[in-house]
């Protein structure tokens, strides 16, 4: 089957400390785009953190990119009751063909923290982790049947289809047939 | 950025709860201003949807449910151990 992996091997220690780090990219999702030009973007640093049931963004990033909350979740923390807004974002991790697309997050001030973004049990749910402590690996494998092809921009899905083999003029007819699915 | 849509999106949502479970339970609800603009089995549905239809206004996109789950924060961030593992990071 198809694999999307990233990988990333520092070293025993470095991994201990600074735990699952890798370099990720948000993105405004293309239909959300409207007359902004190209999909807005920002890179960070973010942290597979299995104790997130859900992926988390940095505020600041959020209004970085201007994007529009779609819902107020309420969280129960120790301090108290706490509300966080819910967004529409699409994740790919450079150096890696890993590209999530249309996943819910919310956000949270990340001020202090050295990431600005939490990957949560959402993606991972889809996702194979390996965590080899002892030699300062890991690697995060997404199974491409697992994205929704008609919802990656089209670049994306047309390189996912390209390594899976097919030619061009198959691709060209992929690509026609998601656009009148959209 | 402001965020009073939401404020009067869900007080409609939440005065025509009754209402929107008899016609649409358990569907996405796209709210636009004090109206619904559609109702979509799957979320992404709802967003591609709600998004394409809405152009440039500010939706609210809701699960018609009578009890929302509850949202559960990040364990290591509402311990603070995040900057925990900042702090072992600098040092090394």
């Amino acid at each position: 089957m198809q694999q999307n992996t990233y990988t990333r091997i520092t070293n025993q220690s470095v991994l201990q400390a600074a735990g699952p780090c890798m370099e990720a990219e948000i993105i405004l999702p293309e239909v959300a785009v409207q007359s902004r030009g190209e999909q807005p973007r920002h890179k960070t640093t973010a942290l597979i953190d299995t104790g997130a049931s859900s992926t988390v963004i940095s505020d600041h990033i959020a209004g970085l990119l201007e994007l529009v909350p779609i819902r107020r979740v309420s969280r129960l923390c120790a301090s108290g009751l706490y509300e966080a807004n819910e967004y529409v974002v699409d994740v790919a991790f450079p150096g890696s063909p890993i590209y999530v697309p249309r996943i819910r997050v919310t956000d949270a001030n990340l001020k202090d923290q050295p990431y600005g973004m939490l990957i949560g049990r959402d993606i991972l749910a889809h996702a194979r982790l390996l965590y080899h402590g002892k030699s300062g690996l890991f690697s995060l494998d997404i199974p491409c049947s697992d994205l929704r092809m008609s919802e990656l921009p089209e670049k994306v899905a047309d390189k996912i289809r390209k390594s899976k083999g097919m030619n061009r003029a198959d691709r060209r007819k992929a690509t026609k047939k998601e656009r009148l699915k959209k | 950025m402001s965020t009073d849509y939401l404020d009067v999106a869900n007080k409609w949502f939440n005065e025509h709860l009754d209402e929107l479970l008899r016609d649409h339970e358990g569907k996405w609800g796209v709210v636009l201003d004090q109206h619904l603009i559609g109702a979509y089995d799957e979320f992404s549905e709802a967003y591609e949807k709600g998004v394409s239809e809405a152009g440039t206004e500010k939706i609210l996109i809701r699960q018609i449910v009578r009890h929302e789950e509850s949202h559960e924060p990040p364990v290591n961030l509402t311990l603070g151990l995040l900057s925990a593992a900042e702090h072992v990071h600098q040092d090394h």
